[in-house]
């Protein structure tokens, strides 16, 4: 048995070692590269562009393409996370907690550096379990039911502890808010329509990436065009020697790296999961299990970079696991890789593992080249890319934002997408305002569905005997502990429930409390929304809706109560040390006034950007809104700001309209000249 | 917008007559689509059976049409399809220049009353379908039932996704037959019910395409059992297999079922929009047709795995115009069953 598994995996190595399919790997990198650093699309549009062009392919070529660029997406997405502080993918939202930080310090070097080599790493971890697994993957996985799914699903929301730093019940509060989220669309048992507000645009539920751009991405670029200065005025490290020492952190914390990638390989054999939450699981547990993170993690610690890097690129191979051995695709590219299986005439399964064990160690050998590839490409180019940083926010923003607008616009090809995107870009600033944790929101987004979903099937199938089975068991444990730990040590922190009482003074009310008030006042509105619904379709929102009123309520009176005493304290010299789980942002020097001001004019230059697409198409609008952007804002050159108008329209242009085939949304200017439609977008 | 319908209804025939015939018009669309770019919205993400089939139709499509227009697929997913199927009936330009394929059950809701649904599924232009496959309703084969009769005895755990064919299949057989099938509604999708099947969480599966169920090999194996097959004809190969629509003897219960088998006879539709020029719509007719006689279009669908099994655009037309002929009362009848799962 074992001669034979080396011998496939030697005749596979041997087989992709051939010109033709060498160049397809190749140039899927190249692609996968190219969309991990342009926010919004990733893998999933990455493998819908080379789809058409592998079916004359032979399926070693076609599988090492598609594999190549999805193996990669997680290495490149970290630039612009640790550059402007904008996740290029899902995958790298928790890069931005401490790679952003530390290119504000003038690390930008060492943040990429350290975060190549962790995906390098990382992804070969991730290659190397899946070649190890592969021959016992099938009886496995067959012991992994709806229960033992619900189990993962849970415990990887009890992360929320973790990720909810200092401000645990504003965690949890944040969650639930997540999870009421992803049960808007049809629901899993009934159909019943949960609100969709009568659009069809949520029917299929909320799509993720305008909520990780609105979330994670549009906060920080705020942020950049409030203070009006450069990312960094510093560069400590020249780059060259910032690239050696962030190597030097990734293979010195070499131990964080393996098992960030064995993580990754985990997390993406659950289906459901996937890079959205990975990162933010290595995240928590890399904050929870390493001594003094609370001193440093948020502030620019490698280690904040390396941890979710190490895992987001162990992703694919751990995804390839239940595609490989059921056709069960742990994701939506998955499923259109799983439609190559068939194209080629590969059945999903047991023959996987037997006579064609040879294409399944050809997968394995394509990622591990790919991560190689992906990384020393990568390395090449940081050197020039660290340097961005150091330039004006009037020549990156109307860039960075052309991307984010277009990525989000491209999830669901729909108006849509870009209301949630400003929805929640103000709902992400806001939060990362009045310091409430934003990554527990992500979570719940993302396991929330799944939880109600196999817990349904869960009491469907087996009613409550599905609570034994041994799996389970472990996993809900774990998940207890990992909740009451962090708990317990805040209350001890506190010096126990005497302690806490002692924090009880005088009520004070800020204007921040509002948000408390606005959550329950919508919460509340959307218990009332559910009562109507069939059982299965309502049990769920309600469940939630009253738990995050509670939390809400809970916290309010906290806050009000204990607010004048914490600040006694404080003011006294007692410090509370603690992971604020948010890149932290002081507005304090120009003012609270100049802030509000500045944040006014940013929220206009985004409406003036979706009224201008409404009337006159995207295209049109690009040109128009960077030459608005860098004159009024930073009186640029002429010359400069033609030649970004021009080359981002014509970028956006070739991607966007020639690639992706865009459905572009009908313009007022097309409806009244529609001789005018001969230009794109109009 | 009923009486339209109807103009569109009797412009068939003429146009039919005529096909092939007018030199003229043929001309003129020439004109009209040489060097134009076609839009084909698809209704659903990139990867799936419609997509796959809507991608090899625009591949291919161009080169039939009089100009040889270039077709550009586009993904619109939403609402499974019913967003893009919204915008083509109500937004896109009606000259002819914007094809789409969506879900093959818009007429059958539409017949139930469905009210979100912003269109009439007749006042298409219906262009063809590449495919028209059964859906079937298949068990494991340790599930010890290998029958409809078998069903009706014991009860086995179906699996199923919410609101979609896999739930309706069993609900109604279990109200009109007497099948006690346990449906087990909430997979994500088709494949996870495989799965569940295989390590013994369901015993079966409420609905799945035939095509995409050959392939596996699982039923030369002798790995699951057909107990029945849905739609208005058998499959070549499933001829042992009853129609759904057979099982019953009561007159009521077989146009029910009758209706609920229909949108498997339109398969994969390709439209166009309402009111595109009856020459243009003639012309996308005859290109398809002339397409999926092709050996070539056939071959290069074969090496993408897909079968053809083509459907005329006038076949379309009449059939979404039968189902939405069905007797409100029965449609009505159908409608409580499928909502009140």
């Amino acid at each position: 048995m074992e001669v034979s598994i080396l011998g496939a995996a030697g005749d596979a190595f041997l087989t992709l070692m051939d010109p033709f399919r060498l160049m397809m790997l190749s140039g899927g990198v190249l692609l996968g590269l190219f969309l991990g650093i342009v926010p919004g699309i990733g893998g999933l549009a990455g493998m819908a562009l080379l789809l058409p062009f592998t079916f004359t392919m032979d399926s070693y070529a076609a599988f090492a393409m598609l594999l190549g660029m999805s193996a990669v997406t997680g290495t490149s997405d970290t630039i612009p996370a640790v550059l402007f502080g904008v996740p290029g993918s899902a995958g790298a939202q928790a890069t931005v907690m401490d790679g952003n930080p530390m290119a504000k310090k003038g690390e930008a070097g060492r943040a990429l550096s350290a975060a190549y080599t962790a995906s390098l790493i990382g992804g070969l971890v991730g290659a190397l379990i899946l070649a190890l697994t592969i021959p016992v993957l099938r009886p496995v996985m067959l012991h992994v039911g709806s229960p033992e799914l619900l189990g993962f699903s849970v415990f990887g929301i009890a992360m929320v502890a973790v990720l909810s730093g200092t401000a645990p019940l504003r965690g949890l509060v944040a969650a639930g808010l997540g999870i009421l989220l992803s049960m808007i669309g049809a629901d899993p048992q009934t159909g019943t329509l949960r609100y969709t507000m009568g659009t069809f645009y949520l029917w299929d539920g909320l799509p993720i990436v305008p909520l990780v751009l609105g979330l994670f991405a549009l906060p920080e670029l705020a942020d950049l065009a409030i203070k009006k200065m450069a990312i960094t005025d510093k560069s400590k490290f020249d780059v060259r020697s910032g690239m050696k020492t962030g190597f030097m952190d990734a293979i010195r914390n070499w131990w964080l790296v393996v098992r960030g990638g064995a993580l990754g390989a985990g997390v993406g054999a659950v289906p459901g999961l996937g890079s959205s939450v990975v990162d933010w699981i290595a995240y928590g547990w890399a904050a929870q299990s390493i001594k003094g993170s609370d001193k440093t993690f948020g502030k620019g610690d490698v280690r904040g970079v390396i941890a979710p890097e190490s895992a987001n690129n162990a992703i694919t191979a751990g995804a390839l696991v239940p595609t490989i051995a059921f056709g069960v695709p742990g994701s939506a590219s998955m499923a259109i890789l799983l439609s190559v299986f068939l194209i080629h005439g590969l059945v999903p399964g047991p023959e996987m593992l037997t006579t064609n064990l040879s294409i399944s160690y050809a997968m394995v050998w394509s990622i591990a080249i790919a991560n190689i590839l992906g990384a020393g490409i990568c390395f090449m180019f940081s050197g020039q890319l660290a340097k961005i940083a150091t330039l004006r926010y009037t020549l990156i923003l109307p860039a960075v934002l052309i991307f984010v607008y277009v990525g989000a616009f491209q999830s669901s090809r729909n108006w849509g997408d870009l209301y949630a995107l400003l929805g929640f870009a103000v709902l992400g600033w806001v939060m990362k305002q009045l310091k409430w944790p934003r990554p527990p929101l992500m979570l719940g987004f993302v396991l929330g569905a799944l939880i109600e979903r196999y817990m349904f099937i869960s009491t469907s199938r087996y009613g409550l005997d599905w609570l034994t089975r041994p799996l389970v068991v472990v996993l809900f444990s774990l998940a207890a502990l990992l909740l009451l730990g962090p708990l317990y040590k805040q209350i001890k922190g506190y010096g126990g429930l005497k302690g806490l009482a002692s924090y009880i003074g005088k009520p004070q009310f800020r204007t921040g409390d509002l948000f408390y008030i606005a959550i329950i006042g919508i919460v509340g509105y959307a218990l009332v929304m559910a009562m109507s619904w069939p059982w299965g379709a309502r049990v769920g929102p309600m469940v939630v809706g009253i738990a995050i009123i509670g939390f809400c309520s809970v916290s309010l009176i906290n806050q009000v109560f204990s607010r004048s005493i914490v600040e006694a304290r404080e003011a006294a010299g007692e410090v509370r040390q603690g992971i604020h789980m948010d890149t932290v942002v002081d507005h304090s020097e120009i003012g609270t006034k100049t802030m509000l001001v500045r944040s006014a004019i940013f929220m206009g230059y985004l409406v003036l950007f979706m009224a201008l697409m409404a009337t006159i198409g995207l295209i049109p609008t690009i040109p128009i809104f960077v030459a608005a952007y860098m004159w009024f804002e930073g009186r640029e050159k002429w010359p400069l700001i033609l030649g970004q108008a021009v080359v981002l329209t014509l970028v956006v242009y070739v991607i966007f309209d020639q690639l992706l085939r865009i459905p572009w949304p009908q313009t007022y200017l097309g409806q009244w000249v529609p001789a005018l439609t001969f230009i794109p977008t109009v | 917008m009923k009486t339209h319908m109807r103009l569109m209804g009797f412009g068939v025939l003429p146009a039919a007559l005529l096909a092939g015939a007018p030199v003229m018009a043929q001309g003129s669309v020439e004109e009209f689509y040489a060097g134009k770019t076609i839009d084909m919205i698809i209704g659903y993400s990139p990867g799936g059976g419609y997509d796959q089939y809507a991608r090899l139709v625009a591949r291919h499509l161009g080169n039939y049409i009089p100009g040889n227009p270039e077709i550009v697929p586009r993904n619109m997913p939403g609402a499974s399809s019913r967003l893009a199927a919204g915008y083509i009936y109500n937004v896109a330009p009606q000259d002819g220049t914007v094809l789409g394929t969506a879900d093959q059950s818009l007429a059958v809701a539409q017949a139930m009353g469905d009210e979100a649904l912003e269109l009439d599924a007749s006042g298409f232009g219906y262009i063809g379908s590449p495919a028209m496959e059964n859906n079937v309703l298949i068990t494991w084969h340790e599930s010890g039932v290998e029958t409809v009769d078998d069903a009706k005895e014991t009860a086995i755990p179906i699996g199923a996704t919410g609101g979609s064919t896999s739930s309706q299949y069993p609900t109604i057989m279990n109200e009109l037959l007497g099948t006690r099938f346990e449906i087990i509604t909430g997979y994500p999708g088709g494949n996870d019910i495989n799965f569940a099947m295989e390590s013994g969480e369901v015993s079966g599966r409420g609905s799945v395409n035939w095509a995409s169920v050959k392939p596996l090999g699982w039923y030369e194996e002798g790995l699951i059992n057909v107990l029945v097959q849905i739609g208005l004809q058998s499959e070549a190969d499933l001829t042992d297999v009853p129609l759904l629509y057979e099982l019953t003897e009561n007159e009521e219960d077989e146009q029910l079922l009758r209706l609920l088998s229909a949108p498997t006879a339109i398969g994969r539709p390709i439209f166009t929009t309402p009111n595109v020029p009856e020459e243009r719509l003639q012309a996308l007719r005859d290109a398809f047709d002339e397409m999926v006689a092709d050996p070539a279009f056939i071959e290069a669908a074969a090496n993408e795995g897909l079968g053809v099994i083509p459907v005329s655009g006038e076949q379309l037309q009449a059939t979404v115009d039968e189902i939405l002929a069905t007797s409100p009362e029965v449609a009505a009848r159908l409608g409580e069953f499928i909502v009140a799962e």
